[in-house]
């Protein structure tokens, strides 16, 4: 039978976050969870606008006034956002998955680059909204 | 090449051959990849149809044409399925690091099930039975 020698001393695993020093590709990570988590959150109320948009002419007059409150605009920014970020770090593991990008300067650097779209997706989308 | 000792252990990411107790866990990580290619592809053209009737760029008749169609209806459909599996696979990992009293992850993933497939349900029932 194999074994598999195991260090006496426990070995931090992945998700301790107390442990590890904080760093851009491990924020990039945790980032997408968090979005992950917002945008399926986002389903609730994306059923609650479609209904609202595809019901009757008055439903989308009720709909578009919502969607330009404050409340309204606020939910579609971060979600918007979380959707931009998302998409790119997900390509980004995809292309890790696929064996692109591995070392840790590229790590790096794509890490930034994800970052950077989402701070760049706030923003174009913040001036789009208002 | 087998993983036996230390020595010859260096490959043993190029041929596992014990693949841990799960027995399970390479189906939902291609699945989570699977449904992500989907979602990545037909999420934009949702949300950039929000955001074009949030413009006033489309008015409610001309965005009816676009997702009321039977093409429409049935891109939205595998956008909710892709959609809602990999939302479940990705809560399921979250949960699985975090929560480690069974206690409570048993009934928070039994919930999110429950929940999504529940969403699902209305959202298929909104799309198929808009008047055509």
């Amino acid at each position: 039978m194999p074994t598999v020698k195991r260090p006496s001393y426990s070995r931090p695993l992945s998700p301790r976050l107390a442990v590890y020093r904080w760093q851009l590709p491990m924020i990039a990570s945790l980032a997408h969870r968090a979005t992950g988590i917002i945008l399926a959150l986002f389903v609730p109320v994306y059923l609650f606008i479609l209904t609202g948009l595809t019901g009757s002419p008055d439903d989308f007059i009720r709909q578009m006034a919502w969607m330009h409150s404050v409340p309204g605009r606020l939910i579609l920014w971060l979600t918007g956002t979380a959707l931009i970020y998302h998409l790119v770090n997900g390509i980004r593991f995809i292309l890790l998955d696929a064996g692109w990008f591995e070392a840790r300067d590229s790590m790096r650097l794509t890490a930034r680059i994800s970052v950077g779209a989402g701070v760049l997706g706030a923003l174009l989308l913040g001036g789009f909204l208002w | 090449m087998r993983c036996y000792s230390e020595d010859s252990c260096g490959d043993v990411m190029l041929g596992a051959e014990r693949y841990g107790t799960a027995h399970n866990g390479l189906g939902d990580w291609y699945v989570q990849r699977l449904t992500a290619i989907v979602v990545a592809l037909l999420m934009p053209l949702a949300y950039l149809l929000l955001l074009a009737v949030y413009n006033g760029a489309l008015d409610q008749m001309q965005m009816l044409d676009l997702v009321d169609g039977y093409i429409g209806r049935m891109l939205h459909t595998l956008l909710l399925i892709a959609l809602l599996t990999h939302a479940y696979l990705g809560v399921k990992l979250i949960v699985e690091d975090y929560v480690h009293m069974a206690a409570l992850r048993i009934p928070m993933m039994g919930a999110l099930l429950i929940g999504l497939a529940g969403f699902g349900i209305w959202w298929l029932s909104v799309i198929w039975a808009w008047a055509a």
